[in-house]
This record gives C-alpha cells, sequence and structure tokens, in this order.
C-alpha cells in the first residue's frame, strides 16, 4: 500500500525535468516521470516500481498545448482522457479551451469516443494522460489500440533534441517501449482524415477492467468498395499490434460481412505467423484469441456502418 | 400508528454521510504505534531460520515480535472449533508461527513502528528461511490419502466424518423410477467486506485493555481476548463502533489480531493495525469450498424419495472456532431443503488443506445446501421431462404440515412454498421469454428458479457471564422520559439502531426520536453473541421485547394506569432488562428466479432480472429488508459469474487482489424486483425470522439454472461456478449436439 | 513560473485548499492524498478500500473533478483544491448531524434511498455520484450504472445508490459546493 521512499520534484519546463534526469543519474539514483500516476502509482504502491525520484510533468505548459492542423490534432501529452473525451485538450493562456473551429475529438473519431468509454473507470480518467497511455507500455490497455490504428505519432524530446517516432514500432512488448530513459513524450499526433469510419469493441476482465482483448478498426470507402482498412488489436498479446494481414485482405475488398468475417479470421496473424498470445487464470491464449476475431467482426461492422454514414450510405443489413 | 412495518429512512446515515463514521482506522490516539504482519509467502513450509534483528534496527521501529516472544509472554495458541464430531482432529492454532506454516499468509512476524510506512518498510528485512513442502489446494486432492500432510501428528488431512442418515436411502434407490446424481462444486470465494478487518489496542487511564476491533462479537472477542492474554473479562473492554461489512469472517478473532493486542500491552503503547486489500485475500478466512457428489431418488410419479451421498468440505489450514457449524449444523441438515424426502444418507467430510481457513461467509453452509439440492432437482426434472416448477411443487412440504420435522431433524415452524413459488412465477411471467427473446438476438436466452429453506435466528447453547444462554437487553427510561435500549446483537450495516428503535418505541408506546439504540460496546451493551447468522431481529429483537414488557409491567404496578414515560418520571427512571432465552431457530424461505442473456460467440452472460420472493415472517422495516435483499443477492451473483479464490499447483494464491477477484460492479447487475409472503415465525414473540442472508442462498441456484436452461440446446448438463465467458464458451464449442440456431 | 527550481526532496512542504480552508503540513514525499486527508488532516471521511485503485471508497475532488485520492501524492495535490464528503454539508453549530435539510442534495437523496448500509464504500459513492450530475445532470439508469465502474459497494448491491442517483438528479441539479474548475 505505501511505495518505497522517494524525493519527488516538480519540473517547470522540459529543461528542469532534463536536468533532474542529470542529478538523478549523478547520484546514481532511478528516476522515473509521473504524469497522471494513474499506471505508475498503483505499481509503486506495490513495490513493483522502486525509483528513487519522482519527477512530475503536471505544471510543464508545454505538454498542455495542443492544436488542430486541419488534418488532425496534435495532442499535449499531459492531455487527461477526461479532457480528450469533452474536447478540452488545447490550453489558451494556461486553461483548457474547446478547440475553436474544429470539431470534437470524439466525434471525429468515433473509435475513440468508444474507447474512452469504457476506459478504466471515471475517476481515472481524470487524472490519466495520453502521454502515459503510451509511455507505459501496457499489453492491456484501450487507447494504445486507437493509437496505433490511426497511424499515432509521437513527438519526443529530451536533451539531445526533438525527434518524432511512429507508435507503431515503438511499443515492444509488457511494459517495454522505445522510450529512452532521460526522454519525455511531449504530443500525440493523429489524422482525422478517414477516421469517421472507426469503432473500438473490448471485452473486459471483469475485476481489472482492463481489456482481455479489444480491437480498434478504421475503414475507408471509395467507389463502394473497402479503399483501405486499419485493424489494431490490445489485450491479446505482450503489446498491442496492427493486424496487417487482416488489413491486406480488407483493401479492395467488398463492404460484406464474409469480407469482414475473412478479415476478422486472420486477425491473431502478424508477419506471417500467428501473434504470442498471453494467458493466465482469467482466459487462456486460445479464447483471447478467439475473443479478438468476434472483436474485429463486429469493431469492422461499426466501422462499416460509420464509415457509410460519413458518405451518406445506408448501414449493414446484417450483423455477425 | 404501528411503527412495525414502516419503511423508515436510516438514523445511523447521517454521520456515515457526512463523514462522520467511527470506523477503527479512525481512530489514532496520542502515541499510536502502527503494526505489520510479516506473512509466509509459502503455503506449506518448515521454518528453518526467523531473522529479526536487522528490522529491530530499521528507522522507527519500536519492536519486532516473532512466535518465540509471544510464548515468552504466555500469549495463545487459538484453540480450535468447537461442536466437532468425536475423534475429530482439532489442532490449535499458533498466533505466530516459527514451526511450520500451513497456508500462504500464515503470520509469522510482527513489526511495530512509528508510521506504518516504517513498519512495512521493516517488514521487507525481517527474514525468514522456509524449506519448501509440497502443498495441496484443492479439497478431493487434500483429502486423499497420498496427500502431504499438513498437521504432522496426524495421519490424515480428514479431520472428521459425520454420517447424517434417516430412513433408508439404499432401498429408496434401489427401487427408484428416476436417479439423478451430479458432482458439484461450491467454489472458495472471499468475503471483501469494503472495510478491511483491523484493531486499535491500548490500555486506558483506568488500566483496562481497550481495544476496538472491526468485529461482528464484542463480547465474544473480549470473552477470547481474555483467555488468550490470561486477563480477567472485566479487565478488557471492546468497542466495535462502526464495521464496514463484516458478512460472517469479522466473527472469529484471528491470530493476526491477537498479536497486535499482545504487542500494545506488551509495548504499554497503543497500537493500531489495519489489514491492506490483497493481504486481506491471504489473511481474511473464505467461504464455501465443497465439493459434493449427491443424487437424488424419486418414484415414477416424481415424488422425491431420498438424497445421498457426500459432501467434502476444506477448511483450510485451521479450524476457525465456527467454520465446522456451517457444514455439520447449516450444509448438511438443510439439504432437505423445502421438500418431503423421507430418507438421507449424506457423509460430511471435513479436510485441511493449504489454504487460508475457512470461515463462515453470508450464508455459512445454506447457499451451499440450497445450490446442491437445486441444481439436482433441475437436473431430475430434465431426467423426468418433467416441468422443473411442478416438480417442486409436489414436493413441497404443503404449508398445512406445519410445524415440519424434516428428515434431518429440523423444525421448520412455518412457510408457505407454494405461496412464494406462485407468487415468483406471477411477478416472472410478466416478461415472457418469447419477448426477451426477440429483445436480445443473437443471444440464448435463460430462466431459471430456485427455491430455498434456511435457517437463521440460531442463539448458541453457550451460557453468557451470568451463567444463562441467550442475547440480553436492556431498557432504561429516564425520568424525562427517554429511552436507551440497549443489546447482546452487534448490528455492522443492517439498520439495527433504527429496526431495534422501531420495535421498542411500538412496545412501550413512546415517540420513536425518543429512543436511542445502543450495541457492540462491552461497556454499555449487555451481554450477547453479536450478529452473524441473520440471528439479531429474532435473538436480539426477543429481548428487547422482554426488556420491554418488563418495563410496561414496571409502569403498570404504579398506582394508576399511565404511559411509560409518565410512570418513568413518577418512578424517577426505570430499568429492566431482558433475554432471548434459548428458542430454536427460524426458518425463512423464498423462490428466486432470474433471466440470462447467454452470448454464444463470447460465452459472457448477462443478468437480465433477477426476481426475488422472501418469507421472513413480520417484516420490521421492508426497506432495510429490500436493502438486504439486493446486497445478498449481489453477493450471490458474484459466486455464481465472477468471484473464485484460485491457487496454483504450489499452493500460491492466483487471486490475491482486487484486480485479480471479481466482486459485482453496479454494471453487472440488473434492479432487483423483491417481493414477500409473509408467514409469521412461532418461535418469537415478533414473529419475525432471519433474511440477512437469504439473497444469497436464493439467487446462485436461480442464476445458474438459467445459465444452464440457456445451454440445454446443446446439452450441458452442468457447469460449475464461476460461470465464465470461457467456461461458457468452451461447453458450447466442445458439446456433442449440433449447435441450435441462435435469436 | 520563475525563480530557483526546487531540488527534489524526500520530505515536502504541501500547500492547498481543503473544503475551502487552507491547509498545510510537511510530509514524506511518498504520502498518498487519502493518508494527508486522514492522518494529516484528521478528515477520515474519505477511506482506504483497496490497493489497487479499484474500490474508490477514497473518491475526493480534485479541483472539483472526482480523483481516487489514494492514486495521487499529497506532493501532485500541492497548490490545489481538494474537496472531500466532509466539505459538503453545513457543519452544525454543536457539531452532531446535520439536518436532512442541509444535506448535499445527493447525500439527502442517499438517505432517502436507503443508499448506504455499513457506510464504509459510501463517502466515494457519494462524490462519484456528485461527479456523474455534474457532467450529465439527466442520466439514464444505465448511464448511473457505468459512472459507477470506479466505486465498489458490497453490502447494497448498488440498487439504491443507482434510485439515489437518479433522484438527486430529478430533483435538480443543485450540487451544493459546486464543481469548480473543469478540464
Amino acid at each position: 500500500m505505501f511505495p518505497a521512499d522517494f524525493a519527488y520534484a516538480r519540473a517547470r519546463s522540459l529543461d528542469d525535468a532534463f536536468d533532474l534526469f542529470d542529478e538523478a543519474a549523478a547520484a546514481g539514483e532511478e528516476a522515473k516521470l509521473i504524469a497522471g500516476g494513474q499506471s505508475l502509482l498503483p505499481m509503486m504502491k506495490l513495490r513493483l516500481a522502486t525509483p528513487q525520484v519522482l519527477i512530475d510533468l503536471a505544471d510543464v505548459a508545454e505538454l498542455k498545448r495542443g492544436q488542430w492542423t486541419g488534418s488532425g490534432h496534435t495532442i499535449g501529452a499531459l492531455t487527461t482522457y477526461r479532457q480528450l473525451g469533452r474536447g478540452r485538450y488545447v490550453y489558451r493562456d494556461g486553461t483548457p479551451a474547446p478547440v475553436n473551429g474544429a470539431a470534437r475529438l470524439v466525434d471525429q473519431i468515433p473509435a475513440l469516443g468508444d474507447a474512452l468509454a469504457v476506459l478504466a473507470d471515471p475517476q481515472v480518467r481524470a487524472r490519466g494522460t495520453i502521454g502515459g497511455a503510451v509511455a507505459h507500455g501496457d499489453p492491456a490497455a484501450d487507447l494504445p489500440a486507437v493509437l496505433l490504428a490511426l497511424d499515432a505519432e509521437l513527438a519526443i524530446a529530451s536533451r539531445r533534441g526533438e525527434r518524432a517516432a511512429a507508435l507503431d514500432g515503438f511499443l515492444h512488448g509488457i511494459y517495454a517501449t522505445d522510450l529512452a530513459e532521460d526522454e519525455i513524450i511531449t504530443h500525440v499526433r493523429v489524422r482525422t482524415a478517414g477516421a469517421g469510419g472507426s469503432a473500438y469493441e473490448k471485452f473486459p476482465h471483469p475485476a481489472s477492467h482492463l481489456p482481455l482483448a479489444g480491437v480498434c478498426a478504421v475503414i475507408r470507402l471509395r467507389d463502394g468498395l473497402i479503399e483501405r482498412a486499419e485493424v489494431a488489436v490490445t489485450g491479446i498479446s505482450p503489446c498491442p499490434y496492427r493486424a496487417r494481414e487482416a488489413e491486406r485482405l480488407l483493401s479492395g475488398a467488398p463492404p460484406a460481412p464474409d469480407a469482414l468475417a475473412a478479415a476478422a479470421a486472420r486477425v491473431t496473424r502478424q508477419d506471417g505467423e500467428e501473434v504470442s498470445l498471453l494467458g493466465d487464470q482469467h482466459a487462456s491464449g486460445p479464447y483471447r484469441a478467439h475473443l479478438a476475431e468476434v472483436l474485429a467482426r463486429r469493431a469492422l461492422a461499426t466501422a462499416l456502418d460509420r464509415a457509410r454514414a460519413a458518405t451518406g450510405e445506408h448501414a449493414t443489413e446484417e450483423r455477425p | 400508528m404501528t411503527l412495525i412495518g414502516q419503511p423508515i429512512t436510516r438514523r445511523e446515515d447521517p454521520p456515515l454521510l457526512t463523514g462522520r463514521g467511527e470506523y477503527v482506522d479512525d481512530f489514532a490516539p496520542e502515541g499510536t504505534l502502527h503494526a505489520f504482519i510479516v506473512r509466509s509467502p509459502l503455503a506449506h513450509a518448515r521454518i528453518t531460520n526467523v531473522d529479526v534483528s536487522a528490522a529491530r534496527e530499521a528507522p522507527g521501529v519500536a519492536a519486532v515480535f516473532t512466535a518465540a516472544d509471544l510464548a515468552e509472554r504466555g500469549v495463545g495458541p487459538l484453540a480450535g472449533a468447537e461442536g466437532l464430531p468425536p475423534g475429530a482432529l482439532n489442532p490449535v492454532l499458533p498466533v505466530l508461527t516459527s514451526d511450520k506454516v500451513l497456508w500462504a499468509g500464515q503470520p509469522v512476524a510482527l513489526v511495530v513502528a512509528g508510521t506504518p510506512e516504517q513498519a512495512a518498510d521493516a517488514a521487507e528485512v525481517v527474514a525468514v528461511d522456509y524449506e519448501d513442502l509440497p502443498a495441496v489446494t484443492a479439497v478431493l486432492d487434500a483429502a486423499a490419502r497420498e496427500a502431504p500432510r499438513l498437521h504432522d501428528s496426524t495421519g490424515t488431512n480428514v479431520a472428521f466424518r459425520k454420517r447424517l442418515t434417516a430412513g433408508d436411502a439404499a432401498a429408496a434407490f434401489a427401487r427408484a423410477a428416476y436417479t439423478v446424481g451430479q458432482r458439484m462444486t461450491s467454489q472458495r470465494i472471499a468475503p471483501v467486506a469494503m472495510e478491511p478487518r483491523g484493531v486499535l489496542a491500548y490500555t486506558a487511564a483506568d488500566g483496562r485493555l481497550t481495544i476496538r476491533l472491526t468485529t461482528q462479537r464484542a463480547h465474544g472477542a473480549r470473552a477470547m481476548v481474555a483467555k488468550l492474554l490470561g486477563l480477567a473479562p472485566d479487565q478488557v473492554h471492546v468497542m466495535a463502533g462502526d464495521v464496514g461489512g463484516g458478512f460472517g469472517a469479522k466473527g472469529w478473532l484471528y491470530p493476526d489480531q491477537v498479536a497486535v493486542i499482545a504487542a500494545a500491552r506488551a509495548l504499554g503503547r497503543p497500537v493500531k493495525w489495519i489489514e491492506e486489500r490483497s493481504e486481506s485475500f491471504t489473511a481474511t478466512t473464505h467461504g464455501r469450498d465443497q465439493v459434493a457428489d449427491l443424487e437424488l431418488a424419486a418414484d415414477a410419479d416424481g415424488r422425491i424419495t431420498a438424497m445421498r451421498g457426500t459432501v467434502h468440505a476444506s477448511f483450510g489450514a485451521y479450524f476457525t472456532a465456527n467454520g465446522p457449524g456451517s457444514l455439520l449444523g447449516r450444509l448438511g441438515p438443510m439439504l432437505p431443503q423445502a421438500y418431503r424426502l423421507e430418507h438421507f444418507d449424506v457423509e460430511l467430510v471435513g479436510v485441511f488443506a493449504n489454504t487460508t481457513p475457512i470461515g463462515p461467509y453470508r450464508g455459512a453452509g445454506r447457499p451451499e445446501a440450497a445450490y446442491f439440492t437445486e441444481r439436482l432437482v433441475d437436473m431430475l426434472a430434465r431426467e423426468m421431462n418433467a416441468d422443473p416448477v411442478e416438480l417442486r411443487r409436489r414436493n413441497f412440504i404443503p404449508a398445512a404440515a406445519f410445524p415440519y420435522t424434516t428428515v434431518t431433524g429440523l423444525t421448520y415452524e412455518t412457510g408457505d412454498y407454494h405461496a412464494g413459488l406462485d407468487l415468483l412465477l406471477e411477478k416472472l411471467n410478466t416478461t415472457s421469454t418469447e419477448r426477451l427473446r426477440l429483445a436480445h438476438p443473437g443471444r440464448l436466452l435463460g430462466r431459471g428458479i430456485a427455491t430455498f429453506v434456511e435457517p437463521g435466528g440460531i442463539v448458541p447453547r453457550a451460557p453468557g457471564p451470568d451463567g444463562t444462554v441467550g442475547d440480553k437487553a436492556t431498557v432504561t427510561i429516564g425520568p424525562d422520559g427517554k429511552v436507551t435500549v440497549a443489546v447482546g446483537t452487534s448490528g455492522h450495516g443492517q439498520g439495527h439502531e433504527t429496526a431495534f428503535a422501531q420495535l421498542a418505541a411500538d412496545l412501550l408506546g413512546v415517540p420513536y426520536d425518543d429512543v436511542t439504540v445502543v450495541f457492540g460496546d462491552t461497556d454499555t451493551a449487555p451481554f450477547g453473541y453479536g450478529t452473524f447468522g441473520s440471528r439479531s431481529l429474532a435473538a436480539g429483537g426477543t429481548a428487547i421485547y422482554h426488556a420491554c414488557q418488563a418495563a410496561l409491567d414496571a409502569a403498570r404496578r404504579v398506582d394508576a394506569p399511565m404511559p411509560v414515560a409518565e410512570a418513568a418520571a413518577r418512578l424517577g427512571g426505570i430499568s429492566t432488562d431482558g433475554s432471548s432465552g434459548a428458542p430454536p431457530e427460524t426458518y425463512a424461505s423464498g423462490a428466486y428466479g432470474c433471466d440470462v442473456a447467454v452470448d454464444p460467440d463470447t460465452g459472457q452472460v448477462t443478468l437480465l432480472r433477477v426476481v426475488a420472493v422472501d418469507d421472513c415472517g413480520v417484516l420490521v422495516n421492508p426497506l432495510l429488508v429490500e436493502g438486504q435483499v439486493h446486497g445478498a443477492v449481489a453477493q450471490g451473483v458474484g459466486q455464481a459469474l465472477t468471484e473464485q479464490v484460485s491457487y496454483d499447483e504450489n499452493g500460491q494464491p492466483l487471486s490475491a487482489s482486487l484486480m485479480d477477484y471479481a466482486v459485482p460492479f453496479a454494471a453487472t447487475l440488473p434492479r432487483i424486483e423483491s417481493y414477500s409472503v409473509v408467514t409469521p415465525s412461532t418461535v418469537n414473540p415478533l414473529g419475525v425470522k432471519g433474511m440477512g442472508e437469504s439473497g444469497t442462498i436464493g439467487v446462485t441456484p436461480a442464476l445458474v439454472n438459467a445459465v444452464m436452461d440457456a445451454l440445454s440446446a446443446y446439452g450441458v448438463r452442468h457447469l460449475d461456478m464461476p460461470l465464465t465467458p470461457e467456461k461458457i464458451w468452451t461447453a458450447i464449442r466442445d458439446s456433442q449436439t449440433p449447435a441450435a440456431p441462435a435469436g | 513560473m520563475e525563480g530557483v527550481r526546487v531540488p527534489a526532496a524526500r520530505e515536502l512542504s504541501v500547500q492547498l485548499t481543503v473544503n475551502g480552508a487552507p491547509r498545510a503540513a510537511t510530509v514524506p514525499a511518498r504520502t498518498l492524498l487519502v493518508h494527508f486527508l486522514r492522518d494529516h488532516l484528521r478528515l477520515t471521511g474519505t477511506h482506504v478500500g483497496c490497493d489497487t485503485t479499484q474500490c474508490g471508497a477514497c473518491t475526493v475532488a480534485l479541483d472539483g473533478v472526482a480523483v481516487k485520492s489514494c492514486t495521487v501524492l499529497a506532493a501532485q495535490a500541492d497548490g490545489h483544491e481538494v474537496t472531500t464528503i466532509e466539505g459538503l454539508a453545513a457543519a452544525t453549530q454543536d457539531g452532531g448531524d446535520p439536518a436532512d435539510d442541509a444535506l448535499d442534495p445527493v447525500q439527502r437523496a442517499f438517505k432517502d434511498e436507503h443508499a448506504l448500509q455499513c457506510g464504509y464504500c459510501t463517502p466515494g459513492m457519494v462524490m462519484a455520484v456528485r461527479q456523474l450530475l455534474a457532467d450529465h445532470p439527466d442520466p439514464t439508469e444505465d448511464q448511473v450504472r457505468h459512472a459507477l465502474s470506479g466505486n465498489i459497494c458490497r453490502c447494497t448491491g448498488y440498487q439504491n445508490i443507482v434510485a439515489a442517483a437518479l433522484r438527486a438528479a430529478a430533483g435538480g441539479t443543485g450540487t451544493g459546493t459546486g464543481t469548480g474548475r473543469e478540464g
């Protein structure tokens, strides 16, 4: 219940944070960043994480500033799930404000709205941040699946400068990411073009509410066919992944239930192989794989309905 | 207008709603030290060394206690259980152990420091060396001859066998037209009261050992502390204060609490210990954990004639004082439920295993009995191609037959099981299964019912300090007419302050607001057995009834008839007492129904409806009764669908946090429709029956029967709880019958 | 923010506004907000029910938004505003219980609907329901049940808690002390 002892400092800027990293390193101490703390503090309370220094980013204004670029949103890493859901992720003069002239993010990306409605609980959503969601590397997390499907890009800063990284390839495994120990995710960029036909389906664990399986599907239609589709899966494998074989099957396919079902049947394949499956007393690997297929069918059907609505066509008659 | 039957909102609520509750952890007298318990991480091991030297030097540490330290002070061990069959194994339980650990979580050492954080830090440097031994956790495995043995001086893990027989079951089965048999498990589950267990102990200014304890039994705890520490009971003061739920698991005095109390005495400082939630999953008693192999026999007319078989019950590594009673006094004798069967032959086997000790948990033997029997009755109906409702009706004890003595020797005083079932069906059928099918396309719909009888109001036959059996109550009426009622039961959320005030105000003819009710403090409440097993209204209420009658008698003896408040003014006060005496138990009953929708693609069960019909005799406060039904139903749903305490093959707990142990949330449950049938009890003057646990007893079998109904097209006969999605989906996938069309 | 950066420290001076009053203490950096409230400020109405951020008994409002105070450091709350269960109803002169009409509408609805039994989850539930009604003044039953996904009750089966939330919603949108800043 009680974290091990540590020293705490609140950074006023990114430079402050880098200085604090350096000081900790010089003293041979492990330093970790804290944003919302909804992933890190529970681990520290169980003493599964025992950093000696905690650097609080909450006051770093730069990490809260987002902007609308016309084809996508750049979201400050400190934006909470609650703020995302309520369209309040752009700060002007230090206070959160709705984005002028642009629809709310959850309206432009329905899958995001789906995920935010079922992610954790309202209290945790009030503190947990989009940056934290990505940096933590949790194998069973909802938001990374949506971000992966939308080809999200991360803006990362360190003493050495700034870099951009695609989320796809950034997540490696259980709590393992590409983020170096002295790097800070500053922004997450998501496109909204073509995101109208998107959906997220989740099968939660009844105790933790984490996804035993979760699938995000994005479909774009052109001339009556599926022009392209993105499918991302979470919860069943050591890290969330893009189901590219399923995506390839959908590309150019007619938007019919059997095409969606055929793609869903391949959703546990990646790089030519079956993905490595997680299994425990809550759900076995094979069952999670089965859930992924069922959720993929459902997410694809809903994504398709939404894509049609976005282009004015009618909804699918059958539901798989 | 009478207050009996009024849905009065609770007087307990204002302090609780405004953050002014008085739970154990809310108290921290000057100088309080904080304790942390070092527990065995292994399920079965010999301790070869305990080194607390580093811990003793850790920052803020006041003391570290080991088994040797407590032995020096003559503390412990805890005696085992009461009421066991002759020849039963009954090992004593050490408060701290330095010898052998028998369950992962068994207390080994106690660290006491200035802050809880310091105690937790220091506990990390207590070094205990263990020699791992093979562990056994499943009850049938533990009962096997070749199982690793827990208690060294014994030849077996089987603590006792008790056979209940009546009539000639063998003959009944031999001539039966139909028989049905099934192995069924009532799985190990955890109570998860929202308030973790704890204790605060200190020596008060008057020199008495004063204890704030998360307890359902203040007087029982006092007696036990006195005995274990070699004190006179009047040198010990126990206060329950506000207790955040108990469900049976806060009735026992635990070894960890005894260690903390002993430390407080040894150090001459207040010491407080509060369990962490993850800790509670190994430290606080679990419920259920039985495997039943039972059969029913019926004649050609569908009359159930006999039941036979065996129930193996795990008790974990050690008995608790009241653990075996759930099996011997409840589960076994209640297997006949509402039915008239005349031949019975069931053996009850108590077994030790390397798991947390088993204690009473909401229902304590009755949910298990109802589950086993009601599943068998449904299976028998299927076997006979009969209607499960009709089969029950045909076999119910008829309303005219009460008082009825069952084949296991229990006397049900009143009841009308046909009326209960009729009312259930009337309410269930307001929504047809066809309408549900249309509302939930693509889902498998199922409807299930279960009926039950359950005992309540028990008065244990152990005499109190005055040598008599019974819960006591006192009524004190001041010259100003204000009334204080003190009683020996010990409510912890049930609303006793409100209900007992209604009762006393009604009996005495005084305003409700002039009555104050106290309990849970050994200084201000007279002796009683506490609150558990749905006993408080029947036992405590009866004691209050008699105390009020005595007050009315005192008022009548003043020169002219006058209200009791006036008489009190005249007499300078009236003070009386009453006792529950030693009445037989009450027998409540009920009929529950569930509608479920199963998603054949995922196996997910959605509970659509719960309809509950309860007969708990006279209702004092229907609002409180309904609240008990809702809460008990939620726990019963949890057992049926999501809850399970599990261990790996080495006895390591796998479900030791709320991340893994799935209790129901608000979105899991539908609205529960609650109705009543009333057959007043004849064994107490109030006509009340216990009902606090009925919801757990009725809903679990009704829900499982409903899911089995939904899966019947697949030829699935039985699935053990919890009915997780994977289990159901796997059963559908593996079924031999071709899939039924969904929707 | 100008000035010299304060170096990382194991003990910190924490200053925040709690229930409208400025409060301060020097605490170890690892002090959770719930323990700060309970042990340092003696506001014991906020409860600890678990250690994995599941149960919600510790829910308070931080800058007007419901959070789990067991998963916030006191240090993180430094400079911010906290409302606990004790900050809702009007205090009485003699420190006793407020009359029904002095209760916050959600507290009042809980009492009227018998939405509490042992009371341990109740402060957290009240704070969660207040948040729900601030965000959705007219929720459906389904919305209420899902809004309680961060709160566990073991006594009531949730039914009367849901009824209380709907009752409070129907009775108006007043939330007593107001919701403060929102994200």
